[in-house]
């Protein structure tokens, strides 16, 4: 094996974990601010990848800027299903919603497979395939344009955290929501404007993902998996956590690949994830609070 | 006397469920005689879910631990037994016992790490850690990669063999459970449920008690996992290491009835008969057990086992408190 396979699965791999941290962004807010574990995630980013992938169908429009319609669609739809669904679950222990949002994601999964058919899917357009050559290493185009997005995102949530009404009433109403009820803050409205905006952000990592590789009606699995990858390693809740464990784990799974075969890339990543969540259960950039 | 009464009525009570379950047992061992192999096929189908059910039940209703890895076990019990038949040519009733003991030892080698997570983490880890699992195997070219290994045809035990296997195996996952539940470990459990440093200061050794449940749950899983191997003659690491066998075990024990001994029995009987009814429509009898299981844990906490009970309770009630009134009305009169 020479060095230059390694580098390139270092840093292709690397950028990847732009996308990582993308798709793990959802899954750690809504872990953060309300202890959900939300095993329907995967379904949400696949969701978008079909709504997308209908869109481009119908109108013809590309991928990227579908997302102009998709982004409000996404963050409603999941506004509704706190609201509707988990909201009343939500003061019933840690097991209640959890079961449900599994239950959500067999309905999700049967859905698509109902609609969109078992079919292997993508988006395609015309920059998807291509790729810049670097120092010998063949870069593909959407690895690059991922890595600056989630730099991007990454920043504007971090931003919108601190600085507006809205993201201090999410910190508020994760740390102690009776408090937050006192001082006006409706915790219930806020639950359900975090579920809007990881389905929202889900709207993006769903677009990129089939825009990167394929999609089939059970691929929500593999990048719910790895959301939990990132978003434990990167610690409860914390925004910039999510970004270092997404670029860590993609790193991890590009190296892993290079050495040990496509196959195993996965693997790597969950025995990572393992080994830490038993030494450091509150993660590598947690604080133990969240 | 009136302890006498009460005590008599407890027995009829007992003697009648007793009664009910030998009925259910012989009508069970009858069904390959006087069904055709379609009822065989459902029943056996229904006792390795209910064994998978209660070993889930075992850990999620009366330990609190929600594991959504329970596939693992159940891939190496099948895996094991498979692979010690094909290599060593060892006749299958050694291979399962081997591949059960595998399975607990996988479960013994993951506890003391795994109990380390605590709620939500823990469930997360078994995830994972069945995931990785699942794809060690696929990538595994020594026991067949993605493809999967073929038993020997030549022993292979028939249908009907393994539908009373399978029958003795749901039992015995039953009789365990109403036998642990009511030894000093069940208590244990309950308590490291309901109450985890409260179980610890009553002396509870709580590292002890929960690796007890989660060996016999590996056991149970990984006797399930081994038969249906030999039932399906061929296995490969996706369906085998598939989350599907977690999430059949995590919807008939929430919708029977969690951390109940019949509510998992009733869970699979309602999940089996829904199956066949939708037999042709695999997709849409998914979504109706989702919808089923959002239902079930929003409006009947307790199960349709809960729900039995309390409409049950309703209408006794009703009856004696109607009675009660005709008394006092009677009372009155005189």
């Amino acid at each position: 094996m020479s060095s230059t396979t390694l580098i390139a699965g270092l840093v292709t791999g690397l950028l990847l974990g732009g996308l990582f941290a993308i798709c793990a962004l959802g899954l750690s807010l809504v872990f953060g601010i309300m202890r959900l574990v939300n095993v329907v995630h995967g379904e949400l980013l696949v969701l978008a990848a079909y709504l997308n992938f209908t869109l481009g169908r119908w109108a013809g429009i590309d991928p990227l800027l579908s997302l102009l319609i998709l982004v409000p669609i996404m963050f409603g739809f999941g506004f509704l299903i706190q609201k509707t669904i988990l909201n009343p679950l939500m003061n019933k222990g840690d097991e209640a919603p959890l079961l449900t949002a599994f239950g959500l994601s067999i309905i999700a999964q049967n859905l698509f497979l109902l609609i969109w058919k078992a079919d292997t899917r993508s988006l395609n357009t015309e920059y998807t395939g291509l790729g810049l050559p670097v120092a010998g290493i063949q870069i593909p185009l959407m690895y690059l344009l991922e890595f600056v997005i989630a730099i991007v995102l990454i920043l504007l949530v971090h931003l919108f955290m601190r600085k507006t009404f809205l993201g201090k009433a999410m910190r508020a109403a994760a740390l102690d929501a009776d408090t937050a009820r006192v001082m006006g803050i409706n915790p219930k409205f806020v639950y359900a404007f975090t579920y809007g905006m990881g389905s929202a952000v889900a709207a993006l990592g769903g677009t990129l993902i089939a825009m990167t590789f394929s999609f089939v009606p059970t691929t929500g699995l593999v990048w719910l998996l790895n959301g939990f990858v990132v978003v434990v390693l990167g610690g409860l809740g914390s925004v910039f956590g999510t970004l270092g464990a997404g670029f860590l784990l993609g790193a991890a799974e590009g190296l892993g690949g290079a050495i040990f075969g496509t196959g195993y890339r996965e693997l790597v990543g969950y025995i990572i994830f393992l080994i830490v969540l038993i030494m450091r259960p509150s993660g590598l950039f947690g604080r133990s609070n969240g | 006397m009136d302890k006498q009464l009460r005590q008599l009525k407890t027995d009829k009570k007992a003697y009648g469920k007793l009664a009910g379950l030998l009925g259910l047992a012989a009508f069970l061992l009858l069904i390959p005689v006087i069904g055709d192999s379609y009822a065989e096929l459902f029943f056996y189908l229904l006792f390795i879910n209910v064994a998978l059910a209660q070993s889930w039940n075992l850990l999620a209703g009366y330990t609190g631990l929600i594991s959504l890895g329970h596939a693992a076990f159940f891939g190496i019990g099948a895996y094991t037994t498979a692979l010690v038949m094909i290599w060593l040519k060892w006749p299958f009733f050694v291979a399962l016992i081997l591949g059960a003991a595998a399975s607990m030892l996988f479960a013994l080698i993951v506890s003391r790490p795994i109990f380390r997570l605590r709620g939500i983490y823990f469930t997360i880890g078994t995830m994972v850690l069945a995931e990785a699992l699942r794809i060690w195997m696929i990538n595994w070219e020594k026991t067949g990669g993605a493809q999967g290994v073929n038993l020997p045809l030549e022993t292979a035990l028939s249908y009907t063999t393994m539908y009373y296997i399978a029958f003795v195996l749901a039992a015995a996952s039953v009789i365990t459970l109403a036998v642990i539940l009511r030894s000093k470990i069940g208590m244990g459990l309950r308590a490291i449920r309901d109450n985890e440093r409260s179980a610890r200061n009553s002396g509870v050794n709580i590292y002890r008690t929960k690796l007890t449940a989660f060996l016999i749950s590996a056991l149970i899983t990984g006797l399930a996992g081994g038969i249906h191997a030999e039932y399906s003659g061929t296995i490969e690491p996706y369906s085998i290491f598939s989350i599907n066998w977690t999430l059949t075990a995590l919807v008939i024990v929430i919708v029977g009835g969690m951390g109940t001994i019949t509510g998992p029995i009733l869970g699979a009987f309602i999940v089996g008969l829904l199956g066949e009814f939708l037999i042709h429509y695999p997709t849409i009898h998914l979504i109706i057990l989702g919808i089923i299981l959002i239902a079930v844990i929003r409006f009947f906490p307790g199960g349709l086992r809960g729900a039995l009970v309390t409409l049950y309770r309703l209408l006794t009630e009703g009856r004696s408190a109607r009675k009660i009134a005709g008394n006092q009305s009677g009372a009155d009169a005189k």
